[in-house]
């Protein structure tokens, strides 16, 4: 006689059925088995298994709906809810692999992860938005959005800030230096501000204005930062690593 | 601000910062250590000491979680037993019982058509007989009996491509039936408050 069935026995279907079933004694507070949700889960990523994926998306739509909106972000964006809940459910797909998936014993922890996306989209979008606005101050007609292919271009852009986050890095002559420019540059602050996210490196904020002075004084003279923001590259002696922005032609 | 502050503010803002993934899973203890990425879990934590920016979206996520952490609250029960039906032979096969038109068959191999089928699930048997439907040309209706269990509060739903696509009650004596069918592979499922059997890819 067969004993009690292993629930990576059943078909998609069985699944589906079990985890609905379950899902709603859940909701309505009553004991349930979490068992079939989470297999469904571990076929989704372990077997890449895109029905698996649907029946999720199904089953949890409405309930990561009910997450994005209860988000603090969430009202003063200017999306839709399900904007937030099918990127939460792509960055979960790209996010967790099968050896990662290894970190996750109960279906409590894979839901975790998945607030944890919704909570992670709603901050890139805030994110971007904030990125757009700095990226105001220059010339955004060279940056085009173009779907897809902005998604590249904006790796791509990652890759080249941080080249120039580097390539400056080894200009700065002391600490000082390096708390003004990370301040002032990658985190935008005021020197007032920056005084006050670093007080134990400089003496007040005259000598965060002073530091700062000094070091733009020395950029302003430096040909390689000069020929990046004319022609969009460095000189090839200033610079191993090609080019910055080659793409985004005359300044 | 000058024009190269802001050109410097515009292409480094946040440069450095991890991305809302990483932090997320540095929030959650699941930090990935590659050699690749090098100890990213060292790294996070001193980049959070200079970036209010960063501290502030993991405060943001700890506030998130807390408020719908309720949703994942529960204490986890096995309280239904699953069975998946296996087929046994048909020991009334070949003594003038009924012929169907054809049968759905089961998983364990070939059966000749019109054959009556016979399943094991628990302590449960299951008898399983296709017979052309009256009611509809070129449909089947499906009649089945389920013994050696008591079926009061079962229901029977069969399933087609993933799909519920009929239900029915399943009377005192074990007895339920399905009309009007098409083709396809079917999955039945009869289920009750502490017990669930599935018949797998039953085929028309």
């Amino acid at each position: 006689m067969p004993g009690p069935a292993d629930h990576q026995l059943l078909t998609l279907s069985g699944l589906r059925h079990r985890c609905a079933v379950e899902s709603d004694r859940f909701f309505s507070r009553q004991e349930h088995d979490p068992r079939y949700c989470f297999e469904l889960f571990r076929r989704a990523i372990n077997n890449h298994d895109q029905q698996a994926w649907q029946i999720i998306y199904d089953q949890y739509g409405p309930l990561v709906s009910g997450w994005v909106e209860r988000h603090s972000l969430f009202p003063a964006a200017e999306e839709e809810t399900q904007y937030f809940v099918n990127r939460a459910f792509e960055k979960m797909w790209a996010a967790i692999t099968p050896a990662k998936f290894e970190n996750f014993p109960n279906l409590k922890s894979v839901l975790s992860y998945l607030q944890m996306c919704v909570h992670s989209v709603l901050v890139d979008y805030v994110r971007n938005r904030e990125q757009a606005t700095a990226m105001a101050q220059e010339d955004l007609s060279r940056i085009p959005d173009d779907g897809a292919a902005n998604v590249e271009r904006r790796v791509s852009q990652r890759a080249e800030s941080e080249e120039l986050w580097l390539w400056l890095d080894e200009r700065l002559k002391n600490e000082k230096e390096r708390r003004v420019v990370y301040g002032a540059f990658v985190l935008a602050m005021k020197p007032r501000e920056l005084y006050a996210q670093f007080p134990e490196t400089f003496n007040g904020v005259n000598e965060v204005y002073r530091v700062k002075e000094n070091v733009m004084a020395r950029l302003r003279r430096d040909d390689g930062l000069k020929k990046l923001f004319t022609t969009g590259s460095f000189d090839a002696g200033e610079n191993p690593h090609t080019s910055v922005y080659d793409d985004r032609g005359e300044g | 601000m000058t024009d190269l502050e802001d050109r410097l503010t515009a292409v480094l803002y946040r440069v450095t910062c991890p991305d809302t993934i990483e932090l997320g899973e540095y929030r959650l203890g699941i930090t990935s250590e590659s050699q690749e990425s090098g100890p990213r879990k060292a790294f996070i934590e001193q980049h959070l000491l200079g970036c209010p920016y960063c501290s502030r979206e993991l405060a943001q996520l700890d506030s998130f979680m807390a408020q719908v952490q309720s949703d994942l609250d529960y204490t986890p029960v096995e309280r239904v037993k699953i069975w998946i039906a296996r087929r046994v032979p048909d020991l009334t096969a070949g003594v003038g019982s009924s012929t169907p038109a054809f049968a759905f068959r089961g998983s364990d191999g070939e059966d000749d058509p019109g054959q009556s089928l016979v399943f094991e699930a628990g302590d449960a048997q299951l008898m399983i007989e296709i017979q052309d439907d009256v009611e509809g040309a070129g449909r089947k209706s499906l009649v089945g009996l389920i013994i050696g269990i008591d079926p009061e509060g079962l229901s029977a739903q069969l399933w087609l491509d993933g799909q519920p696509v009929a239900t029915a009650n399943i009377d005192d004596l074990g007895n339920f039936t399905f009309s009007n069918l098409g083709s396809g592979h079917h999955e039945l499922i009869l289920s009750g408050p502490d017990v669930e059997i599935h018949v797998q890819k039953l085929l028309t």
